[in-house]
């Protein structure tokens, strides 16, 4: 689904991402560990079309239609229609905005760049309703504005409400785990285990392990400088939880 | 959001590092604070016109009282008074009534029937719009006396029709609250028409326990010029609630001057949205008097194109009143490179025992904008973000209006805005 492809990425002249590769296949969840300033968030940020990154080198293939697409090519607006879906790290709070109002004219915009008749307000409404109480969530967040007055877990829970509305194929999510507690970071999983299948994929970003445990992903990836350094499974993570990152960036010198 | 994001940090003020802005800038300024000329020669530049000379010269609080005390003793409990050839209008019993000078001199307290048929007709379709008044008088101003509570806001349409044999007129009106009230002023003119300038001072007087909403939309245009000065004396425990709404006029003055007895409370709000070589300014000044007062300020500027804002807002706490509250905050967003906005948020405050809190933002939307990215980044194209993004941040001003205001507000700027952007839709492809 997404072929990350030598990827080099600096911001006001300092080199974040470094000839970094990485292949994700539709049904798979990836998850990208690393230490602070490694440029997980970059990578994140870089796929949803950030601008103020620039781009030196490399290319990003994203899966259309079982067509590879230059997604660094598309449009901010542009990918999310193709079904790219970030979950920010720290969501933006927009006083004014109604969070429903929001993601009915985000969802209709969605329909209609992929030929779908788009949903009547009032079946709209009840298919919003009905996923905020799948993920557990107080109905009273469509109604409030968008992330204005959130708590971080609110803010947190609501990205991951939007990710099961939208339906997206790929999705990004950064860091949704961090400081959250023990029953926030249950909802997050549930939402995700609740979204993947095998037309989806996940691209999970995180620090901690607690998540992990209750997601089970495919692959672990850990990124040092820019690069990944080290690509295991479940139990690599375990592994960072125990001992850290030094022991990977000893053993990666000089590749 | 007080303080400059970083990105806004390197672009602040144009002000700063245009040294000729900033000599122009107080060149004009300073041969108008020494000019005796006022604004009506429009042959000279205006843009940097001295309220507080007109003020100065013009407003003489405690004479204007005793008259008006003095004419609303001679007319006992019901009709009223005029200024000059203004018309006079007054709300009781849950309906208007119009008087004429003349009338009022010989004794006649109601007009002719077939007159006042037609004024209230139009009232019955236009919902309480005073429009037709100006239409009929040609008025110097007005003055509304609220002995009863009003469930409607009261509408006063300046119409450029009205005013076509005029291209500049000077309105005097006065607000009288004994009782709760809305009050709405639209200023309409049409591009066709020839330039306008309109001087307006209005008075409100708020007695003990009152309240006032009033809104005030200048739907002008880029020729026109509106000068429009507000005094409003807030007696004990009384509350009023200013809003203003400029859309594009070519410049615009708002001048605010609010002083609070006793645990009253006011709140300024003021939204301008400009593009082309439009100018604004607002100018406040809020006068704590009273003890535990409470005052807002919260302006808000949407700047496209060459436009122009200029905040300059004083909060003054004197030695008696204690224990006020008061919030002050300008926040403006810049949509071109071009536009620009200064801003002077300021706090004279005597006691010690006061809560007092300002501060100033200024946004540029032509670079990478998180909020813009954010709705972007859920498939909302560019447009629709844009629109939504500046609805919410417009929104935001009047959160804590009356819900119907708000709606009414709400579904006059969706107007607006569509207007704003077709015209920019326009300009782009007049470009292309």
């Amino acid at each position: 689904m997404l072929k990350i492809q030598n990827l080099k990425v600096q911001i006001e002249k300092e080199r974040i991402l470094d000839h970094l590769n990485l292949n994700i296949k539709s049904g798979e969840v990836h998850v990208l560990m690393g230490p602070n300033g490694s440029g997980k968030s970059t990578l994140a940020k870089v796929l949803a079309g950030d601008s103020q990154y620039e781009i030196l080198e490399g290319q990003v293939l994203y899966e259309v239609h079982f067509k590879e697409k230059d997604l660094l090519s598309m449009d901010i607006s542009q990918r999310a229609q193709e079904g790219v879906f970030m979950a920010f790290q720290y969501p933006i709070e927009i006083p004014g905005l109604n969070n429903l109002e929001f993601l009915k004219t985000a969802f209709n915009s969605i329909c209609k760049h992929q030929g779908v008749d788009v949903m009547k307000e009032e079946d709209f409404n009840n298919f919003a309703l009905n996923k905020a109480k799948e993920l557990g969530v107080d109905e009273e967040f469509l109604k409030r504005d968008l992330n204005a007055g959130f708590s971080g877990g609110e803010k947190k829970q609501n990205e991951i409400l939007q990710m099961m509305i939208l339906s997206p194929r790929l999705c990004i999510l950064d860091e949704s785990d961090s400081g959250l507690d023990v029953d926030s970071i249950k909802k997050i999983a549930k939402g995700i285990n609740r979204f993947i299948n095998k037309d989806r994929s996940v691209l999970l970003i995180t620090h901690y392990h607690k998540l992990l445990e209750l997601i089970r992903p495919d692959f672990v990836h850990v990124i040092i400088d820019g690069r990944i350094r080290k690509t295991g499974n479940f139990s690599l993570s375990e592994k960072i939880e125990a001992e850290g990152y030094d022991w990977i960036s000893k053993t990666s010198q000089g590749l | 959001m007080i303080g400059f994001p970083k990105q806004v940090k390197d672009f602040k003020s144009h002000f700063y590092k245009n040294k000729a802005w900033e000599k122009s800038f107080n060149k004009k300024r300073e041969a108008y604070l020494n000019s005796s000329q006022l604004i009506e020669d429009k042959t000279k530049d205006w843009r940097f016109f001295p309220f507080h000379k007109i003020l100065s010269s013009e407003f003489d609080f405690n004479s204007k009282c005793i008259e008006i005390e003095n004419l609303k003793a001679q007319l006992k409990d019901s009709i009223v008074i005029q200024i000059k050839n203004g018309d006079i209008v007054s709300y009781e019993n849950e309906k208007f009534q119009v008087v004429s000078w003349t009338d009022f001199l010989e004794g006649k307290k109601q007009l002719p029937s077939s007159f006042t048929d037609k004024i209230f007709k139009s009232f019955n379709q236009q919902r309480n719009h005073l429009s037709c008044l100006n239409h009929i008088f040609y008025p110097r101003g007005f003055i509304l006396i609220f002995k009863k509570a009003i469930r409607s806001a009261v509408e006063i349409h300046y119409l450029q029709d009205s005013l076509a044999s005029k291209q500049a007129l000077n309105l005097r009106n006065f607000i009288f609250i004994e009782k709760s009230a809305r009050v709405l002023e639209f200023f309409h003119t049409r591009k066709s028409q020839k330039p306008l300038f309109l001087n307006i001072q209005t008075d409100c007087f708020l007695k003990e326990k009152t309240s006032l909403e009033y809104f005030a939309f200048d739907n002008m245009k880029e020729q026109d010029t509106i000068v429009h000065q507000m005094f409003s004396y807030l007696k004990k425990e009384s509350k009023a609630s200013f809003l203003n709404l400029s859309l594009n006029v070519g410049l615009s003055r708002w001048f605010k001057y609010v002083e609070q007895e006793e645990k009253s409370e006011s709140k300024l709000r003021g939204l301008s949205l400009m593009s082309g070589k439009s100018h604004t300014d607002h100018k406040t000044t809020v006068k704590h008097k009273g003890l535990r007062g409470q005052s807002e300020q919260f302006f808000k500027s949407f700047l496209f194109d060459s436009a122009r804002y200029v905040f300059q807002g004083l909060i003054s706490i004197e030695k008696t009143a204690d224990e006020s509250e008061t919030k002050q905050l300008n926040k403006n967003y810049l949509f071109s490179s071009k536009s620009s906005a200064l801003s002077f948020p300021e706090l004279d405050v005597c006691p010690a025992n006061v809560k007092a809190e300002h501060g100033s933002t200024t946004s540029s939307f032509f670079e990478r904008n998180p909020l813009l990215f954010y709705l972007k980044s859920r498939g909302i194209d560019s447009f629709l973000s844009f629109h939504l993004v500046l609805l919410s941040l417009l929104k935001e001003t009047f959160s804590d209006c009356s819900k119907d205001m708000q709606s009414l507000i709400h579904k006059y700027l969706e107007r607006q805005l569509a207007l704003l952007e077709e015209s920019l839709n326009q300009d782009k492809k007049n470009e292309k």
